[in-house]
């Protein structure tokens, strides 16, 4: 068994390859990092039309949401800056170039994903704290040691529920072989976590709470610190949603890696 | 024997593929669609008239379905296809080739349009017709859309020229492809119905090229229109086929002789 140690070396070996490539493209590099700050400020804007005819969704605020909105971006985060390589998996299955993973000593989807680093991901990031902190100055939410704490687990396990998701869709293509369609499938349902998930009734609040979990993500976590008196205790099962989530999906990669080296290229 | 069934089987498993595609595209278009209800749904909850901006919530679901829908219809991913013949140098051979480039990328996203329009855009209609026939107008108003809507993919398809066009100097597509939807699809009130925004900005808008991509047809759906407004919103379409068609070539004929090809 490899150790954890000798993985860490081997990323920061491959990765920093990959970066030095990459910034040889400086206008490409700038311009997805203006990309993604479009695509993400222009979501923050329609909550702002929205609550400029609404003075609540659902009982939260317009801060409340734009909390929701911040915390549902750095969830995103590590899956954009780290697992972004999941859009580019069909390209190898469908040109059989993804034997190369075969035959080195590591675990496969460590390999595959590690070959990209999306650094305009950091930009992401960037708005995402911003939107945290502005909210959060707004809110006069007071952060002691123990609602921190509780922060760092739910960002970790709301990222591990987003990274889940979408290498799951990607996975997909192990068997359909051109998952594209399916990416981008997730892509939308995963804007779903923005909103409280108490908009939806019904077989679609299972849906959108156990099944695909994107209340998960941020609603349910964020109740315990947005609004302690009302969360009960539905969100102690984040950690649990995300962890089991990552493990389904480490499962489900193995199955189609098997499964594709079995039908061959 | 055995190659030509293995032709007809690799069509086969070609058209599976995109029969996939189209079937998860559909299912997410109807996914999105749902979500809409609930959000919107949501929204009118916290509205104590049940109107807000001048509308009722039947009339801004069935808005943003068909917005949905529509651009569902128009994502062709022909600035991709030119992006990726750019970076990869075979842009070359459409100078080689006699037909017009941009007619060339037209009727190919028109026929993936087609596709979208049959097992998309289509079924949502009819089921939208049948929910919530009385808020919709039908008829002639349903002809002038059709007008609407080839004019307005017209200009979709003119911006996505454009933008695969600046790949010529970026040498990607990405962060501008992004960039663009994203404001285009806010901006012609795809995101939020155009009423929500506020006056100010409704004014500024209206001399803009977006909302004729989106808002312009469907509201030829919703509401009454005098033929003279019709008419003139129609004009106003065409005025922007028009000015972008320009832009679009004249940017496009710069591009090519500044052009530095990879792989020569």
């Amino acid at each position: 068994m490899k150790t954890l140690h000798y993985y860490i070396r081997i990323y920061f070996m491959i990765i920093s390859r990959y970066v030095k490539t990459r910034m040889e493209y400086r206008a490409d590099f700038i311009i997805s990092m203006v990309g993604i700050f479009f695509r993400d400020i222009l979501g923050l804007a329609g909550l702002w039309i929205i609550f400029g005819s609404i003075p609540q969704l659902k009982g939260w605020s317009l801060n409340e949401l734009i909390f929701l909105y911040s915390f549902s971006l750095l969830a995103m985060t590590p899956l954009q800056i780290i697992f972004d390589n999941i859009w580019g998996l069909r390209h190898y299955l469908i040109d059989g170039s993804f034997v190369k993973y075969y035959f080195r000593p590591l675990n496969t989807m460590f390999y595959f994903m590690s070959e990209r680093l999306d650094i305009k991901g950091f930009s992401q990031l960037g708005l995402a704290i911003t939107g945290l902190i502005y909210s959060s100055v707004k809110l006069g939410i007071d952060w002691d040691l123990q609602k921190l704490f509780l922060f760092g687990i739910m960002f970790f396990s709301s990222a591990l529920i987003m990274i889940s998701l979408m290498v799951l869709a990607g996975a997909t293509g192990f068997w359909v072989t051109n998952s594209f369609s399916v990416l981008e499938f997730t892509l939308k349902v995963k804007d779903f976590a923005r909103y409280p998930t108490t908009i939806f009734t019904g077989i679609f609040h299972v849906i959108f709470s156990y099944i695909i979990p994107v209340g998960f993500v941020a609603f349910y976590p964020l109740q315990a610190i947005l609004r302690p008196e009302e969360a009960g205790q539905l969100y102690l099962l984040t950690p649990i949603m995300g962890v089991g989530m990552f493990a389904f999906t480490c499962f489900v990669w193995e199955r189609g890696v098997k499964s594709y080296s079995g039908t061959g290229s | 024997m055995r190659k030509y069934l293995a032709i007809t089987k690799n069509m086969f498993q070609t058209a599976i593929a995109w029969r996939f595609h189209f079937f998860m595209t559909s299912f997410s278009n109807i996914v999105f669609l749902v979500f809409l209800y609930f959000l919107w749904g949501a929204i009118f909850e916290s509205s104590e008239t049940g109107v807000i901006r001048g509308q009722t919530f039947e009339q801004v679901f069935i808005y943003m379905a068909i917005v949905s829908s529509v651009v569902v219809l128009f994502k062709t991913y022909t600035e991709w296809e030119i992006s990726n013949k750019i970076i990869d140098g075979n842009i070359i051979m459409h100078l080689i080739k006699p037909m017009d480039i941009q007619l060339h990328y037209f009727f190919q996203g028109f026929g993936i349009v087609l596709f979208n329009l049959i097992t998309i855009t289509v079924p949502v209609m009819i089921v939208l017709y049948l929910v919530w026939g009385d808020h919709l107008n039908g008829g002639t108003a349903l002809l002038w859309f059709a007008l609407s809507a080839l004019l307005a993919y017209l200009i979709s398809f003119l911006f996505d020229f454009i933008t695969g066009v600046v790949s010529f100097y970026t040498e990607s597509i990405w962060g501008i492809s992004i960039a663009k939807e994203t404001i285009v699809l806010f901006f012609a009130g795809a995101v939020v119905p155009m009423s929500f925004f506020p006056e100010s900005v409704q004014k500024v808008l209206a001399y803009l090229p977006f909302q004729a991509i989106y808002h312009t047809p469907i509201s030829l759906l919703t509401g009454d229109h005098a033929v003279g407004e019709i008419l003139s919103s129609l004009g106003v379409q065409l005025l922007w086929v028009i000015v972008l068609g320009v832009i679009s070539r004249l940017f496009y004929n710069r591009s090519l002789k500044t052009v530095t090809v990879n792989g020569g």
